[in-house]
């Protein structure tokens, strides 16, 4: 009896619609799109150290989350494919989902270092340079 | 196609074909990753170290482009067009195939009815006799038959054979160089091949025209200025049955007088209804309407313009033709005859004292006596008394 309730429960779940999220890609490739990103901040983010951590996040204690715009699915020419890729090898990181501008392309990486376990809700509407002030001032 | 043209892109042509920067995602990025997953789709292409894919056949784009791009279609066949053809003047003739089906399809068939005339089918050239005999009377008539006469020559002058002659515009040009180019250096080539198009285009039409007018002067002179005149005025009412211009070139509103008629209600009182056009359009669907401000229980309303209510067995004919014009307006006049039944519920409203809350229009004033000298005489019928 409880197998059979299993099963029905099982196939309910799997039946019930499940919501569309955007892939990484397509998120971290909108960003790319919308700021015109280029090579030069695949070095930034090799330059960038502690130190421009904690200054980037002192500046900006209280700081609005950017609205963007998602497509459903992204295709993006090749230069701007290889960044995006490059871009998500170098940041390999889950908060990068909730990113929604370069800044937070950046400090989606020492945020997550910092505190692994921040919840979508909170990463959500929070800009990433608050939620690390507020990890660096533990 | 202008977006693409002023994008900045580079594309390939090739074998006749565009082919685009091909786009990616991951999953387009790991199917293609290896030689081998390229090999495999033919469709794509690697020039100078970048992928593009096949998109469109430019032969069958330009074919196609009236119907792609229907408004920069439109506004290149304008400004080609300006350049060898002077725009028409309001009062130019028009003899359209819309015209040509009122006055040789639609018009005999209610005019042979309310004449009299015995049932053979008449040939155009008598057609235009009876229709003379008619608008010989009309003031302007003499007059205008004059100018006709000269305009007419006018107008043919417009449609010569050596205005066919047009310096034929060269070949179109095959489709630029195979190889890789800025996307703008398709606009040339495009617009050529476009030109060319509407060129062969306004030749057909043109040639059309000149059949036409060949065909007029095939006929009398005096045949030949009845049919100009009605082109010219762009109206005409012969017992009963009229016609009149919408719009230029050839969109007419054709009407059937219904005359006086009555109708009974269920209690067997009489209501006259007055004279009223009702018309169908050129364009389709060809559903029947009231051009007078008119009130009947099978019309929502008391205005001008209304849609009749017609049977659900007749579906508004969506081509214009001079059958479907016959039967929709004998739909709608018929609806207005007989459809009503003083017993049955059909229709907007009833006639009579009882009054719906929804009832807006009201037909007390119409209301006449058994002995009306138009009822008593028989001039004016009670359609829908059958008992």
């Amino acid at each position: 009896m409880d197998l059979k309730r299993n099963f029905k429960t099982g196939r309910a779940q799997e039946a019930r619609k499940k919501l569309f999220l955007p892939s990484r890609f397509n998120l971290v490739s909108s960003i790319v799109k919308a700021y015109g990103l280029d090579n030069a901040f695949l070095r930034l983010l090799d330059r960038v150290d502690e130190r421009a951590f904690h200054n980037l996040a002192k500046s900006a204690k209280i700081k609005e989350k950017p609205g963007l715009t998602l497509p459903l699915f992204s295709l993006a020419t090749e230069a701007e494919y290889l960044l995006t890729a490059a871009i998500m090898e170098k940041l390999d990181n889950p908060y990068l989902d909730n990113a929604r501008d370069p800044e937070e392309l950046v400090l989606s990486a020492p945020l997550y270092r910092r505190n692994p376990a921040l919840p979508p809700e909170v990463l959500a509407p929070r800009h990433f340079a608050e939620l690390l002030a507020e990890e660096l001032e533990k | 196609m202008e977006q693409l043209l002023n994008s900045g892109l580079e594309v390939v042509i090739k074998s006749g074909f565009l082919y685009l920067p091909l786009l990616f995602d991951p999953e387009i990025a790991g199917e293609i990753g290896s030689q081998q997953g390229l090999s495999r789709h033919f469709s794509l292409i690697r020039v100078s170290g970048k992928l593009f894919i096949q998109t469109l056949d430019l032969a069958s784009l330009a074919a196609n482009y009236h119907r792609i791009h229907a408004e920069e279609y439109e506004r290149r066949r304008g400004e080609f067009l300006r350049k060898l053809w002077p725009p028409a003047g309001e009062g130019e003739l028009f003899l359209g195939p819309n015209l040509k089906a009122i006055i040789f399809r639609v018009l005999p068939h209610f005019w042979r009815r309310s004449s009299g005339f015995s049932r053979k089918s008449l040939g155009e050239g008598e057609i235009l006799d009876l229709i003379r005999e008619k608008i010989e009377d009309l003031p302007d008539f003499g007059k205008m038959a004059e100018d006709l006469a000269q305009s007419f020559a006018w107008h043919r002058s417009r449609t010569l054979p050596q205005r066919l002659g047009w310096e034929e515009p060269e070949e179109p040009p095959a489709p630029p160089e195979e190889g890789l180019i800025a996307a703008k250096d398709l606009r040339p080539w495009l617009r050529q091949v476009l030109a060319r198009k509407i060129w062969e285009e306004e030749k057909g039409r043109l040639e059309d025209s000149l059949k036409e007018q060949e065909e007029l002067g095939g006929i009398s002179p005096e045949r030949r200025v009845v049919l100009l005149y009605l082109a010219a005025v762009g109206f005409l009412e012969i017992d009963g049955f009229g016609f009149t211009r919408l719009r230029l070139p050839d969109e007419y509103i054709i009407y059937q007088r219904t005359g006086e008629f009555a109708l009974k209600d269920f209690l067997g009182r009489v209501y006259l209804f007055p004279d009223c056009r009702v018309a169908v359009s050129t364009l389709p669907p060809l559903k029947p309407v009231v051009l007078e401000k008119y009130k009947h229980p099978l019309l929502q309303r008391h205005a001008p313009g209304q849609a009749i209510c017609i049977s659900q067995d007749f579906a508004p004919p969506n081509v214009f033709s001079g059958p479907n014009a016959i039967a929709a307006l004998e739909e709608g006049v018929n609806a207005l005859f007989v459809n009503y039944s003083s017993r049955a519920i059909r229709g907007y409203h009833k006639l009579g004292d009882v009054k719906q809350p929804y009832q807006i229009v009201d037909f007390d004033d119409l209301k006449i006596s058994r002995d009306h000298p138009g009822i008593v005489s028989g001039r004016i019928e009670i359609k829908n008394d059958f008992t």
